[in-house]
């Protein structure tokens, strides 16, 4: 009776220890959910942010993106070919532009399309609180690219999903 | 939707409303906005082929004047006319005080339908 109960012991064990190791491996769709999280860790801002911590925050994101990156939205600021320099610069006067900031990801669904290329759609949530005092709430549904660059996956391209045509 | 539902207020989805039945104007549905979650209410004015307009606030299909009793909040919408797409439907909201520029509609695939109220 007692050795059964061992061997039921020792096999319960042993399936947590697969389930643990099968998911603690890190899958493509994993690293691609993992630079959202960075994304929106990233993008998030305090009131009481110094300069300092804006500049680095602003040249992290841009390590997010790819040499070249398309961005799409119904913004005309945010519209065209941007280089790293220039979201790193963009980042900066967004971030400039707002005294709170926060920027959540829902419903990440990835679709791998060869070895250097995923499609992504995935909702984002953006509010914040403007300089000048007026609240922000966005939510809109986005496409976007990202291309494996060196073992890293890095966003190449963003483009809002219009629902509506007038 | 106001006055036909109220802001902050909340209702209950049925899915299969549509699985044996096809959208009809009037029909007040439930479209998928982003992602899974985020869902808006809004009412079909049109349907696929039919042609839709707006003139001082008036609805117009296929260049006749729509009776529409439930809006209450009319506005001064004006909107050349358009034909709504296969597989589209066109959707607005019933409160129309807001500029048309402010209010979210148009035409959206009918794929977004998530079903209709259930009250």
């Amino acid at each position: 009776m007692v050795k059964k109960k061992y061997v039921v012991i020792t096999a319960i064990v042993l399936a947590v220890i697969v389930l643990v190791s099968i998911s603690g491996i890190d899958t493509e769709e994993h690293k691609i959910k993992k630079q959202f999280d960075k994304f929106s860790e990233l993008a998030a801002k305090k009131p009481s942010e110094s300069t300092f911590v804006m500049a680095r925050k602003a040249k992290d994101i841009a390590k997010l993106f790819d040499r070249q990156c398309i961005l799409n939205t119904r913004f005309e600021e945010i519209l065209g070919q941007y280089s790293s320099q220039e979201i790193q610069a963009l980042a900066m006067r967004v971030r400039l532009m707002f005294s709170a900031l926060s920027l959540k990801f829902h419903d990440i669904g990835i679709s791998i399309a060869g070895e250097h290329r995923a499609d992504v759609t995935f909702t984002a949530k953006l509010s914040g609180s403007l300089k000048s005092g007026e609240h922000l709430s966005e939510v809109h549904e986005f496409r976007c690219v990202l291309n494996n660059v060196d073992d890293s996956w890095v966003f190449s391209k963003f483009e809002l999903v219009e629902v509506f045509e007038k | 939707m106001e006055p036909t539902y109220v802001n902050g207020d909340f209702t209950f989805c049925w899915k299969l409303h549509y699985v044996f039945s096809e959208p009809q104007r009037g029909d007040i549905i439930l479209i998928r906005f982003a992602g899974k979650r985020v869902m808006l209410l809004k009412r079909i004015i049109a349907v696929e082929g039919e042609i839709v307009e707006f003139r001082g606030g008036r609805l117009f299909i296929d260049f006749k004047k729509v009776d529409e009793p439930y809006v209450v909040y009319s506005g001064d919408w004006n909107l050349e006319p358009r034909k709504v797409k296969g597989g589209n439907v066109y959707v607005a909201g019933d409160n129309r005080s807001a500029p048309i520029e402010q209010h979210m509609f148009g035409q959206t695939s009918s794929q977004r339908i998530v079903g209709v109220p259930l009250w």
